[in-house]
């Protein structure tokens, strides 16, 4: 148990005490990184959504390689640097005035005229350096895809998307490849180990073993459990609020695992979802469809499946496709592991069965048969990086053109996730034809009564509901 | 200050018109003190019914300027003699900047009555005349520099003014360099943005 951090910024060691040095644990890495010089990582919103703040992490991956993730530094505390290395604009190559000194990436940006008052800059920059350091065919979508979380009000995103082909292509070896031996030697040699860390009235606890969690969380309860901190930073650095205790799961290795069992997933509740978006793009085409417009790629390479089932959000977007398949969560506590159905899991708004002394610890999910039909929709005002307005997860199974079962599942609609049961009866047994699913659409319209709030009325969330059917009628007969 | 008219106060003294309708301005360490500072201010004001709408507003005959019109032709002749008439009425919504930088600036005090402002401001010498105005000082008592800014779109036109006008106060009054930063949500709910309009439209034609 320490209550310090070790890691590399731009390649340079950092040490930081919290409670010597009286910092607190939850200060942010944007913050700390503008007082201390770097003010290449901008603020544009402090709550995830802009990109100004981008940086990239890398750490020792298992194949023993460096693998580099985009995050936004706004959203993301000290401690979870542990351990990692930190680079940011500025740490891509030594401060040069010649272009033709630049990292590939910035000489893009400069040739292809990619910049303009150069706020969202160095976020783009580093949104694109991750891209250059994950070897991927990136085309337009994926392009367009990983800078999702990257706002610009002045260039015109089509000039950065060149800049980024370009830089892609380029290719050359940079500092980073050159010296991977040498600063995987460096992350290696930091001693990491679990953080309890109480600086005036705040503590901060990072366990690095399930046990060690599940005994701290039983001696704190009052603690906030966090892991990507995606969800729950955004108390301090939009609401500013004080975050007392918090218990950070984020350095348990046991809770990331993603295996395929027959015809299951077993996802850890620590697996952040972008890994799990690259890894279900063949076997479940619909939970990667949802995760591709689920936020953005810096978002996603931190926030967890056990944060996005422990917000427990009526408007979370993957609770209704788990639902739809019948999906189990796995808890741990004290005394061991129980499981319980998704179906099972929300109670009210933001409720669950999840007890006071437990952790989520993973989630099993059925894939997709081959006679079903599965497909995940989100209604949003903008495509990628947005919240839903509504959501929907549709499962479907045929038998001689008769609906065999169907299960309906909406976010958004009501104070929880819900089935559409009505409407769910209503098919039971009855033909699959465009006359059944309008009527069932008409039920559809009445089934949820739904707030009226900035994202959208009521009256349009009903009909919405109704058409979403439809429209998965009509995808279904491509199947 | 203000874009056109001018007609914005500082800071509001005897009537708050809207959210983020500034009255107060708090210096300190950091921002954190300074927030949980503007926390403790206790406002001692009376609610009025608030105008929400444009149709409101001109129920309540609360007009930012007279009516305008825009007309082609001899008007009034032609709608009493044409054959057709289409009327209506469009509404354009309101629209926020959103340059990604929000409105910054720094004054460092320099001898006597000179002040430094470092400003985000697309229009430095508006900045100036207003700072010199709001201190009671002469224009050549102030500079100000405009660094490279993020973009503004005419956001930083006007609007960068009440912070620099602020930070001066505070610079002077702590004999301290203050430097202000609006969070965005502060940003979107203090500066005036595009307002929305309403406007209605009459047309006259004939079968030609
Ligand atoms: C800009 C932005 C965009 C977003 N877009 C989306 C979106 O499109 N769709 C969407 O659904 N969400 C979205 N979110 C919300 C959030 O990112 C997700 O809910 C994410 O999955 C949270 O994961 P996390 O690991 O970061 O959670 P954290 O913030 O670390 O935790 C979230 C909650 O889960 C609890 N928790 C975490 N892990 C466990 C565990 N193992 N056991 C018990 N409880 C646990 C925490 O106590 C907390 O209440 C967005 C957030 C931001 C900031
Ligand atoms: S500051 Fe906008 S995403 Fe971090
Ligand atoms: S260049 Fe100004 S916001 Fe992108």
């Amino acid at each position: 148990m320490k209550s310090y951090i070790n890691f590399l910024y731009n390649g340079e060691p950092v040490h930081i005490d919290f409670e010597k040095e009286g910092l607190s644990p939850t200060t942010t890495l944007l913050n700390w990184s503008r007082n201390n010089g770097f003010k290449e990582v901008k603020e544009g919103c402090a709550e995830g959504d802009c990109g100004a703040c981008t940086v990239v992490i890398a750490e020792a991956a298992t194949d023993g390689k460096l693998k580099y993730n985009a995050v936004n530094s706004c959203i993301l505390f000290l401690p979870a640097l542990d351990g990692k290395m930190v680079i940011t604009a500025a740490g891509l190559v030594p401060e040069t005035h010649n272009i033709n000194d630049l990292h590939p990436v910035q000489k893009a940006i400069v040739e292809d005229h990619a910049t303009q008052c150069g706020f969202c800059t160095p976020g783009f920059v580093m949104s694109i350096f991750a891209l250059y350091h994950t070897p991927d065919q990136y085309d337009d979508p994926k392009i367009n895809n990983a800078l999702a979380g990257n706002l610009c009000r002045c260039t015109g995103y089509d000039s950065i998307r060149k800049a980024t082909k370009a830089a892609l292509k380029e290719n050359k070896e940079d500092y980073y490849h050159q010296n991977e031996a040498i600063l995987l030697k460096a992350l290696q040699e930091i001693e990491t180990d679990s953080l309890k860390i109480q600086v005036g009235d705040q503590l901060y606890l990072r366990p690095t073993l399930i046990d060690e969690a599940i005994l701290m969380h039983g001696e704190h309860p009052e603690a906030e459990i966090i892991n990507g901190s995606s969800d729950v930073a955004l108390k301090q650095t939009k609401h500013f609020q004080r975050l007392p205790a918090l218990l950070d799961l984020s350095a348990l290795r046991q809770i990331k695992f993603f295996e395929k069992k027959d015809n299951e997933l077993h996802i850890g509740s620590g697996m952040d979802l972008e890994t799990i978006r690259g890894n279900v793009e063949s076997v479940f085409p619909a939970l990667y469809d949802i995760l591709s417009v689920f936020a953005s790629r810096q978002i996603r390479n931190v926030a967890t499946m056990g944060g996005s089932l422990g917000s427990a959000s009526p408007i979370g977007d993957l609770l209704p496709l788990i639902m739809a398949m019948d999906g189990s969560i796995v808890f741990t506590g004290k005394s061991g592991k129980r499981t319980v159905k998704a179906n099972e899991y929300l109670t009210g708004y933001r409720e669950t069965v999840l007890n006071s002394d437990e952790l989520i610890y993973s989630i099993i999910l059925p894939l997709p048969q081959a006679n079903e039909t599965v497909k995940m929709y989100k209604v949003s005002k903008r495509t990628d990086m947005d919240i839903s307005t509504l959501s929907a997860a549709f499962r479907l199974k045929l038998s001689a053109g008769k609906v065999d079962y169907i299960h309906m599942v909406y976010g958004g609609m009501a104070a929880m996730t819900l089935h559409a049961e009505k409407a769910e009866e209503f098919l039971n047994g009855k033909e699959w034809n465009e006359h059944n699913v309008n009527e069932t659409a008409r039920i559809l319209e009445s089934t949820f009564t739904p707030l009226s709030d900035a994202r959208s009325g009521a009256k349009f969330r009903n009909i919405v509901t109704a058409n979403l059917l439809k429209k998965f009628y009509e995808d279904s007969k491509e199947n | 200050m203000g874009p056109v008219f001018h007609d914005e106060v500082c800071l509001a003294d005897k009537e708050l018109l809207c959210i983020g309708h500034t009255y107060a301005v708090v210096a300190a360490d950091t921002y954190e003190q300074a927030y949980l500072a503007t926390k403790l201010i206790k406002l001692d004001a009376e609610e009025k019914t608030p105008v929400l709408s444009i149709d409101q507003a001109i129920a309540a005959n609360s007009r930012l300027q007279p009516e305008r019109k825009i007309e082609r032709g001899e008007v009034d002749k032609t709608f009493k003699q044409s054959k057709h008439i289409l009327e209506g009425q469009f509404k354009n919504g309101a629209q926020e900047h959103w340059y990604l930088e929000t409105q910054s600036c720094i004054v460092v005090p320099g001898e006597e009555l000179e002040l430094m402002v470092y400003s985000s401001t697309q229009h430095p010498s508006e900045t100036q005349a207003i700072v010199s105005e709001v201190m009671g000082i002469p224009r050549n008592e102030i500079t100000v520099e405009t660094r490279r800014l993020g973009g503004a779109f005419g956001g930083k036109e006007t609007s960068g003014n009440h912070v620099a006008a602020w930070a001066a106060l505070l610079a002077r009054k702590s004999g301290r360099p203050i430097r202000i930063r609006l969070t965005r949500d502060m940003d979107q709910a203090i500066t005036g943005k595009r307002h929305p309009f309403q406007s209605d439209w009459k047309i006259a034609f004939d079968d030609n």
